[in-house]
């Protein structure tokens, strides 16, 4: 399945006129590949990606999935994963990686089958039976991302997943995720404002503006998944990087004055 | 596993201020103290220690005020007649579980609660819930629910007498206007403090109205209800009484307002310390019950 934005614009009514949130984006993805989105903080990107999982209706433009143009949200096409505290507190962890297929409508014996082994899949399989409180930031959104596995969706839509952790954590279970989720040869659509992720999960890299958000650049980046952690240290890498950073700095510089 | 360090799985992100997160939540409206207190973190973890020996010296206190009591009333310093020395009020008890105009009372004012408290929230949740998940109902109608709440409701109490006569009626129908007003105030709160994260999951992953309810608004809600529920017992009890104290011919409130008429103010006293202590101990079991529902609250343990 492609994932096709098409002349995309959302526009939010506010209190003395519009607020463009998105102006005119096209992009797609591929079955497979990993795109990250990143841009100044309040650029729009949330709004791209919830617009693309079906969340919210553009006011212009098109997306589609294989051609289809995407009316609601379907999991199983596309599922989100949520920047934080988006598990359910008074369910417990097996509880809150089932009911994204319950609320999809799967039978609670199917739900807690496929629940047992996806929580094995990213590494909690004893944790199953705690509340989200009992758990660290970092396995929170690890059970967050089995919710959202638990689908087996062709893409997976990520909401800067791992903007409330801690540097070394986030570093941590970037690798570690990067690399399960190449593995299980999904699509995968990253919202970041971390110039480390975006290049380090990125097959290709998407630059948007500060408001409204337009796509400035669109970058590859070389070099297979899974990559090891020390593909950070590479020159690739290195110089992806410092060209985001100019870009995304002279888009903010912009938004300041 | 013992729930007091945190858990980790082996050669994971494992740091020490990667700290177990959540949010306090305790509704603005809704949640009793006790239940509350328990969240905060770190900082109570001191206090609770002392709870054997703060036990201790309530029990002292109370102890040292009814022995001042009584002495005061043995020396002559407060009058035994208006104010019965506690001894006097305790035998009056025992003699008072022999009257059966007292069983008939006590039956009499524990059926208007149960009913006063049945209607009262079932007809409170249903507004409650009613007004927490739909904006217009809302806006329009709780402003109107809070104004009620502010307005001390015993001013009404002679039109109710007018309306339901000198039995039951007024008693029930009192309990049921107190109670129901706590219990829509505290679903609506209740139903507030969920996140609206958790509303995106649910449509995101495409959930029906129902199952949006089922697994999100109502255990979201829960602990606010119970706690709801508990205010809603209290002032059905409140309603009852009081309706009984003034108006009614019958229940534990007549039978208080006729002791005192007659100068027996050590059975009023008896009977009043009886209730009293009766309602202290379904508050405790009720709250006993609201922690097992509102585990997941709990930051450790488990």
């Amino acid at each position: 399945m492609t994932l096709k934005v098409q002349d995309l614009d959302i526009i939010y009514p506010v209190d003395g006129g519009d607020l463009v949130a998105c102006q005119n984006i096209s992009l797609s993805v591929q079955p497979g590949e990993f795109v990250t989105v990143i841009g100044p903080s309040g650029c729009g990107k949330s709004t791209l990606l919830h617009a693309m999982g079906g969340m919210l209706r553009p006011t212009r433009g098109t997306v589609e999935a294989d051609g289809t143009v995407i009316t609601g949200p379907d999991p199983r096409k596309a599922a989100f994963v949520f920047q934080d505290y988006s598990l359910l507190p008074w369910k417990t962890v097996i509880q809150n990686v089932e009911i994204g297929l319950i609320f999809a409508g799967s039978t609670k014996k199917d739900a807690r089958r496929i629940a047992v082994e996806k929580l094995e899949r990213v590494g909690l399989a004893g944790y199953r039976d705690m509340y989200p409180r009992q758990l660290s930031g970092g396995m929170q959104q690890r059970v967050a991302v089995a919710r959202a596995l638990a689908l087996e969706p062709e893409y997976l839509l990520m909401d800067e997943p791992f903007g409330a952790l801690d540097e070394q954590t986030r570093r941590a279970l970037g690798v570690d995720l990067g690399e399960r989720l190449s593995k299980s040869g999904r699509g995968v659509v990253l919202i970041t404002h971390s110039l480390e992720e975006a290049v380090y999960w990125a097959d290709r890299v998407i630059v948007l503006s500060s408001r409204p958000g337009r796509i400035v650049k669109e970058i590859q980046v070389h070099g297979d998944r899974p990559r090891p952690l020390e593909f950070m240290t590479t020159e690739g890498f290195t110089e992806v990087r410092a060209e985001l950073f100019s870009l995304i700095e002279s888009g903010s510089s912009q938004e300041i004055a | 596993m013992s729930g007091r360090e945190r858990h980790e799985a082996p050669g994971m992100d494992a740091r020490p201020h990667d700290a177990p997160t959540g949010r306090d939540r305790t509704s603005p409206l809704g949640g009793r103290g006790p239940a509350g207190s328990a969240r905060e973190g770190r900082p109570q973890r001191l206090f609770r220690r002392s709870n054997v020996s703060s036990a201790w010296i309530t029990f002292g206190l109370l102890g040292a005020v009814l022995g001042a009591w009584e002495t005061s009333v043995a020396v002559g310093a407060l009058d035994g007649r208006f104010l019965p020395p506690p001894s006097r009020v305790a035998s009056g008890i025992i003699a008072l579980s022999g009257e059966s105009a007292v069983r008939t009372a006590l039956a009499q004012t524990a059926y208007a609660l149960a009913v006063s408290f049945a209607i009262g929230t079932a007809v409170g949740l249903l507004i409650g819930m009613l007004l927490g998940m739909n904006r217009l109902l809302r806006d329009a109608f709780l402003p109107l629910v809070i104004q009620l709440l502010g307005i001390p409701k015993s001013v009404f109490l002679p039109l109710f007498i007018l309306a339901f006569g000198l039995g039951h009626g007024p008693g029930i129908a009192f309990g049921v206007l107190l109670s129901s007003i706590q219990v829509i105030i505290n679903v609506v709160g209740a139903i507030d403090s969920i996140d609206t994260v958790h509303y995106q999951v649910a449509r995101a992953y495409g959930a029906s109205r129902f199952s949006t309810f089922r697994n999100v608004i109502l255990p979201g809600a829960a602990p606010g209800i119970f706690a709801g529920m508990w205010h809603g017992i209290r002032n059905a009890f409140v309603g009852v009484v009081v309706a009984q104290l003034f108006v009614s011919s019958i229940g534990v409130g007549y039978l208080v307002r006729s002791y005192t008429a007659t100068f027996r103010i050590a059975d009023a006293l008896a009977l009043i310390f009886f209730v009293a202590f009766v309602v202290i101990l379904v508050g405790n079991a009720w709250g006993v019950l609201e922690r097992r529902i509102s585990r997941w609250r709990e930051p450790l343990g488990g």
